[in-house]
């Protein structure tokens, strides 16, 4: 089942096909929410970990 | 209106967690103060008071924040693993008894089971789909370590200026993951986490709440495992 698929972020996030209870997913607005939470996240630890070892 | 209805769980909670963060912040900008002004009294000195903005940089906030950042992505990471290995009979949290482990590829849709619709990940195999089969768990678990760190490293320069203000001696990094400063805070999170979990999957073997996945049906046996409303 092996395919060449190049491995990025991406990918990882690529749109499935449509499906009949759904048929016109908006992946866009998925990928936003998924990043915003991340970015969150990332932004509070590196900003907490940079404001340690300042404070240090 | 579409956009928010079909993405009203993730908004919500994003909503939720901005406003309290902010009023955590404003809360703990008058307690720095308050805490100031006590020990400058009785020091006989005059209290060096920090603005909002000051505080916000300070380590004392972060720390507070990430306190309680790493036991929730703890409580989490301890969530999805245990449920993997463990059961609980009744509760719509846990799989049916004899379904324990991570389950056979064809019922995870993994290698020749692989559908045209699963993520690229698993239609790629091999050492791709086994970083994905566990991609939630690693980053709860990287989150987890990080925000513990973090802890660590705004908890250390906030512990050694109150061991300042009070003549005692200061501590270095390694030392003040001895302290009971430390422990305390992490343990003080850690319980209330696992409590929280654990209620949260026994009281639904016998409690419900029409209309939530994270209920059984309302009118589902006591006895029914691992079936969500």
């Amino acid at each position: 089942m092996a395919r060449n698929y190049p491995i990025t972020i991406g990918s990882f996030l690529r749109p499935t096909p449509r499906c009949p209870s759904d048929p016109r997913p908006n992946v866009l607005v998925m990928r936003v929410m998924f990043f915003g939470y991340l970015f969150v996240v990332i932004f509070g630890l590196v900003f907490a970990i940079v404001t340690g070892f300042v404070s240090a | 209106m579409r956009f928010v209805r079909r993405n009203g769980l993730g908004l919500f909670f994003g909503v939720l967690f901005l406003l309290a963060l902010v009023g955590q912040s404003v809360a703990g900008h008058a307690e720095y103060n308050n805490q100031e002004v006590a020990v400058a009294n009785l020091a006989g000195e005059r209290p060096n008071e920090i603005s909002y903005a000051n505080y916000l940089t300070s380590p004392e906030f972060s720390r507070d924040v990430m306190e309680n950042w790493q036991s929730e992505y703890l409580q989490f990471l301890l969530y999805i693993l245990a449920t993997v290995w463990f059961i609980q009979r009744g509760s719509p949290e846990s799989k049916r008894p004899g379904e324990e482990g991570t389950e056979d590829e064809e019922r995870q849709r993994l290698g020749t089971h692989a559908e045209a619709d699963s993520p690229a990940p698993v239609q790629i195999g091999g050492m791709v789909a086994k970083l994905y089969s566990n991609s939630l768990l690693l980053l709860m678990g990287g989150v987890f370590l990080a925000a513990w760190f973090a802890q660590s490293i705004t908890g250390w320069p906030a512990y050694n200026s109150e061991q300042a203000d009070f003549g005692m001696p200061t501590v270095s990094w390694f030392g003040y993951l001895g302290t009971s400063d430390f422990w305390d805070r992490t343990l003080q999170n850690w319980q209330s986490e696992f409590l929280a979990v654990g209620s949260m999957a026994v009281f639904a073997i016998y409690l419900r709440q029409r209309g939530s996945p994270e209920s059984k049906p309302v009118g589902s046996s006591h006895e029914s495992t691992g079936v969500e409303g």
